[in-house]
């Protein structure tokens, strides 16, 4: 294949890897019942006894799925108990823009000797390695990021240049300064750094011909737009998904990349799966399994976390099965659509946050002088994502320094600062949530410049 | 010698440095050698071989 990053598991025979990783399921579910307390409690409400679960049909059909909200339920008002047990070394926090709280993942050294491994398989197989440095532009916090970044890069071999605090035009800069062979961001952000360059009359292809990676993660994009891109850098697309709840990287692209063909045969390239290091179910809507080509809730379970693994955790995006019977790079992993996986709620990524509209509620309809509100989320002129927000007051005359008022209640709630502007009492006829199904903020609109094609 | 040996002999390798580190990380933690760092330093590689192993695979 070339480029690969370890041949023992990329050519296994599928059937060997499920069932080592079936195997293990079974011990991690036994082992999180006796020590880790989330799932102590978690198992005893719903009568789970471990001990009797003998092959994967049983815990498919026994083990009930996680989701957030069970996490949540679970941590309310003790988020530092996870803490006080032995031999924690870090903890990671979810961003906390759900409106939900926030879950909480401690980790000890075990988690932190494979908080790189799922990353490195990614850069690896971008191409990455040898020293290359890797610009880094995804923000973080108290989430696992950071550590996670940083530990990704030194287990590929590369050298990461950490461009968080860099605006954009001190990111085009640290990739000419460095000589970066790769820049990880968001297809938002890319789209931001693209239309900044252009600008700037820079022609990456001949300017930064270090470039030769794009690693892209956290939203879905347009295969146009994806083709557009590579073109104008010069440099192959590749994807990463994961997440605090998976340890990092848990699918990559391949060798392959992330688009495959030229011109109009152009079409998403593949996602894998590391299946030795999380199994994942892809759930549809009626509870069996996604065939190829069909869509379903992620659900994952972490085979290598320690203090907190993640055992059937209902991730909350929609992802494809490949259609296609194989993959060109010939591994063996299990094979996902690139660049449309979503999500299934109403979460909306926002410069690499995530921001969920109930959130955004809260903070703007706390004022007893607005009515309601409309929010649009959109590329501007200069490639960079906006949200603006129009907010009906009840009076003709509202309060004096409202707008500054609700950027800084937005800023504190979501992390992005929006553009507010204030108008009239009754400028809003339309009702703000759908009457049935399930629910959907109508406040919201997103015009994204990336996602212009996205399958249905 | 072909792949399957190279790693079958390279499993065996790396047992025996899990054994030396775990060993390593018993003898530090005897107190009178007083010296905490180098105790965390080998807990840190311990568990890296574990992930190491895992890793490689089984045998």
């Amino acid at each position: 294949m070339g480029r690969g990053a370890n041949q023992f598991w990329e050519q296994a025979p599928a059937t060997a890897i499920r069932t080592f990783a079936e195997r293990r399921i079974l011990d991690i579910i036994t082992r999180a019942h006796q020590e880790v307390p989330f799932y102590r409690w978690f198992y005893a409400a719903h009568s789970l006894n471990p001990a009797r679960l003998r092959t994967w049909a049983d815990a498919q059909r026994e083990v009930p799925s996680v989701t957030k909200a069970d996490l949540v339920a679970f941590d309310g008002g003790q988020l530092l108990a996870g803490l006080s047990l032995p031999g924690i070394r870090q903890v990671h926090l979810t961003s906390g823009t759900s409106g939900m709280g926030r879950e909480v993942y401690p980790r000890d050294s075990h988690d932190l000797a494979a908080l790189g491994t799922g990353g490195a398989y990614s850069y690896l197989w971008a191409g990455l390695g040898g020293g290359d440095r890797l610009l880094l532009t995804i923000p973080y916090s108290q989430t696992m990021a950071g550590p996670y970044f940083q530990a990704s890069c030194e287990t590929a071999h590369v050298v990461p240049v950490n461009g968080f605090a860099l605006d954009s035009a001190g990111r085009l800069e640290a990739l000419r300064v460095y000589r970066c062979a790769g820049l990880s961001a968001t297809p938002s952000h890319l789209h931001r750094l693209t239309a900044m360059a252009r600008g700037m009359g820079l022609h990456p292809a001949t300017d930064l011909p270090w470039l030769r990676t794009i690693v892209l993660s956290g939203e879905p994009y347009g295969i146009a737009w994806g083709h557009d891109m590579q073109e104008f850098w010069g440099a192959q697309l590749h994807e990463g998904w994961g997440a605090t709840q998976t340890l990092g990287v848990a699918l990559a692209t391949c060798p392959v990349g992330a688009l495959v063909g030229a011109g109009k045969s152009v079409t998403r390239g593949t996602l894998h799966g590391l299946d030795h290091r999380t199994f994942i179910e892809v759930l549809r809507p009626d509870g069996a399994e996604a065939g190829p080509g069909e869509r379903g809730e992620l659900v994952i379970t972490t085979l290598r976390a320690s203090a907190m693994p993640c055992i059937r955790f209902r991730m909350g995006d929609d992802i494809r099965r490949d259609p296609r019977s194989r993959c060109a790079c010939g591994m063996t992993f299990s094979r996902y659509e690139a660049g449309s996986i979503r999500r299934l709620d109403n979460m909306i990524k926002i410069r690499g946050m995530n921001v969920w509209p109930e959130a955004v509620d809260d903070a703007v309809l706390e004022s007893a002088t607005v009515t309601d509100y409309r929010a649009a989320v959109y590329t501007d002129g200069e490639g960079r994502e906006q949200v603006a927000l129009k907010v009906e007051t009840a009076a003709h005359q509202p309060p004096p320094q409202l707008e500054l008022a609700l950027q800084r209640r937005v800023k504190a709630a979501v992390g992005i600062t929006p553009l507010v502007q204030i108008v009239p009492p009754g400028t809003f006829t339309d009702a703000a949530v759908a009457a049935d199904g399930p629910f959907k903020a109508r406040r919201w609109t997103v015009n994204r410049a990336v996602t212009g094609d996205q399958p249905s | 010698m072909n792949s399957d040996s190279a790693r079958t002999r390279l499993i065996g390798e790396v047992s025996r440095l899990a054994w030396s580190a775990q060993r390593c990380q018993a003898l530090a933690s005897d107190e009178t050698i007083d010296a905490p760092i180098v105790t965390n330093m080998l807990a840190r590689i311990n568990a890296q071989i574990d992930e190491l192993r895992d890793e490689l695979g089984p045998q």
